[in-house]
């Protein structure tokens, strides 16, 4: 007689069930049974409360650190009596000529023509950028200068505030709208920077005339914080309307 | 005497294992016979492996009572840096952005102990070392994209902004785990990997960011511009691609060290292999460097960011439940113990019998001993 025709062995010899439909209920472990598992090493409430030291450390550093830049300044002050600045002349220029409506703007050849159109151009200059851009006379200067402001990506431009107006803008022989602003220019992977820029807008004939001009920030040594700003002044001394 | 659960026989790997809803030595639910159970997370079993959820899938090795404190940490933090920057207070606020998922995970590495015996050389090789790469880093090329920026130069700027910054980003933050990768071969579990690319990750998101926003926080208390800019700028770069860092990085180390520690192979998945989490994660890095170079509105942009985090975390999790599941333990049945999940009196296995849960996923110095046969 064989083994396994014997009903116990049968049994034993067997492999197990498969796994069945209904699962196995396991209990649930008496507190202090099994002082080891599950052990908490950090109370709830002492996560809590160290992550609100580590803010608050952060916050007060951080804080003290950026009043104190403030105050103090990292940048030279000038402590002599400066002159009036003098600036060599530009070694070259170049004109662009828009087309559509007929002005001519004389830049530096040592400016790098971003993008240039039958409208205007755009160009960056040795710390900036400087756009003009013509259209059809119609809107105020004013609309002309927020509608510019406001068209700024906000994705990019952070805290765009208007410094003051600009007096005595003109655009060549025109008299005109401006105002400087300031920002913080920021970017993907990028170190956000202060700039200042000025809105000169003017209207002669039919063309309005819209001139954007950037640079970093340096309100200690230009009056407007504008480095550029006898260079973009120039410019707009030299435009030319048709 | 103890009773013991009866044994049956896993339908999936085959091995005799103690009877419950899932099979203590490969994770399949029995009852369904279902080896990959995207419904019960490895990590937390409670949860789907769909499911968005930021602590359970960067902070795995916490039990889910246990991730209550960081998750209301995360929330509240999100808040305040939402309410400083409302008051204007925006060095404060930008302070707690930045500061507050790698406070979270310096916490979470001591609750967990993932470090083992070497606090001091982990933290130092992955969330310092981050720290000063990320300083560097943004000082030097960020500087060099900031005045690009200025300069008007876009095509130069958008090769940057899409390209070199991500890639280079990706590789300075891989570079402290992959130290440990080559010298610490004892830090071996899948989720070791990825906590190290995490940490790693919010210690280069902290400098960079800070270093990026620096020159617009030194100034006085209460600050200029709109509040709401700030808050979303904030929530973006403290924020959210702190998210989308840590999950590219751990993405990467988790399939990394996976390669090395799953000794099955059989369970060939094509999302958690090297090259796949390679190519996801920096082609995240440059997509999203891509379209925040692109896209003019702040708004879109940070909705555009917070998809690509969501997504990504969501990878992640798919990835983390493959490494559990995959795991090479020896087949042994232990004595019973308290699962650290469910809490049921449990015999001793890779996987919990009764809730699932992989027995890795929970802190090592509360974990049971499972040694194998």
């Amino acid at each position: 007689m064989a083994l396994s025709s014997m009903p116990a062995v049968a049994a034993a010899m067997a492999p197990p069930p498969m796994a069945p439909p209904a699962a196995y209920g396991y209990r649930i472990a008496q507190p202090g049974a099994f002082p080891a598992a599950g052990r908490v090493k950090v109370p709830q409430v002492m996560v809590i409360g160290a992550v609100i030291a580590i803010l608050a450390i952060a916050v007060v550093a951080i804080s003290a650190i950026a009043l104190s830049r403030a105050f103090g300044g990292t940048h030279p002050v000038c402590t002599s009596n400066c002159g009036p600045q003098v600036i060599a002349p530009l070694p070259e220029a170049n004109t662009f000529h828009s087309h559509d409506f007929g002005y001519d703007v004389d830049y530096s050849s040592n400016w790098k023509v971003r993008t240039q159109d039958a409208n205007g151009i755009s160009l960056s200059t040795r710390y900036g950028l400087l756009t003009v851009v013509g259209s059809k006379a119609g809107p105020t200067l004013s609309q002309l200068i927020d509608s510019t402001v406001a068209g700024l990506p906000s994705s990019k431009w952070q805290s765009v505030t208007k410094v003051t107006d600009l007096k005595g803008a003109h655009i060549g022989l025109q008299d005109g709208q401006g105002a400087i602003y300031s920002a913080n220019l920021v970017g993907s992977g990028t170190t956000a920077t202060p700039v200042r820029f000025a809105v000169v807008a003017g209207t002669r004939g039919g063309a309005s005339v819209v001139i954007f001009a950037l640079d970093p920030s340096d309100t200690k040594d230009f009056t407007y914080g504008i480095p550029e700003g006898q260079s973009f002044d120039y410019l707009f001394q030299e435009f030319r309307w048709a | 005497m103890t009773i013991r659960p009866p044994l049956v026989l896993c339908p999936h790997c085959a091995m005799t294992v103690p009877e419950g809803d899932f099979c203590g030595h490969c994770g399949a639910h029995l009852t369904s016979a279902n080896a990959t159970r995207r419904h019960a997370f490895a990590a937390v079993p409670s949860e789907s492996v769909v499911h968005l959820s930021v602590v359970t899938t960067l902070f795995p090795h916490l039990t889910h009572r246990r991730g209550g404190a960081f998750r209301w940490s995360l929330v509240a933090g999100s808040a305040l840096v939402v309410l400083l920057a409302g008051l204007h207070l925006f060095a404060p606020a930008t302070a707690v952005a930045v500061f507050l998922l790698p406070a979270l995970y310096l916490l979470y590495l001591y609750e967990v102990e993932v470090y083992e015996s070497e606090p001091w050389l982990v933290v130092g090789v992955t969330m310092v070392a981050g720290a000063v790469l990320g300083y560097a880093f943004t000082a030097t090329l960020g500087a060099a994209a900031g005045q690009l920026a200025v300069n008007g130069d876009s095509s130069t700027g958008f090769l940057l902004a899409g390209m070199v910054v991500p890639i280079a980003a990706q590789v300075l933050m891989l570079a402290g785990p992959l130290f440990l990768y080559q010298f610490r071969s004892n830090l071996r579990e899948p989720l070791d990997g990825l906590t190290f690319g995490a940490a790693s990750a919010l210690g280069f998101t902290l400098a960079s960011s800070l270093t990026a926003l620096w020159p617009l926080i030194a100034g006085p208390l209460v600050g200029t511009g709109s509040a709401i800019d700030w808050a979303l700028r904030l929530l973006q770069a403290g924020i959210l691609i702190a998210l989308i860092n840590a999950s590219t990085t751990g993405l990467i180390t988790a399939s990394l060290w996976l390669h090395r520690y799953d000794l099955r192979r059989v369970r060939g998945a094509w999302y958690a292999s090297i090259l796949s989490t390679l190519v996801v994660a920096l082609g995240a890095q440059m997509i999203v460097g891509t379209l925040s170079f692109v896209i003019p509105d702040l708004v879109v942009l940070v909705v555009v960011t917070a998809v690509a985090a969501v997504i990504l975390l969501l990878y992640l999790r798919l990835v983390i439940h493959r490494a559990l599941l995959a795991e090479g333990a020896l087949h042994e049945i232990g004595p019973d113990a308290p699962c650290p999940e469910c809490h049921r009196v449990v015999p001793t296995m890779l996987f919990c019998p009764a809730c699932g849960v992989n027995r890795t996923a929970s802190s090592k110095h509360s974990r049971p001993q499972v040694t194998g046969v």
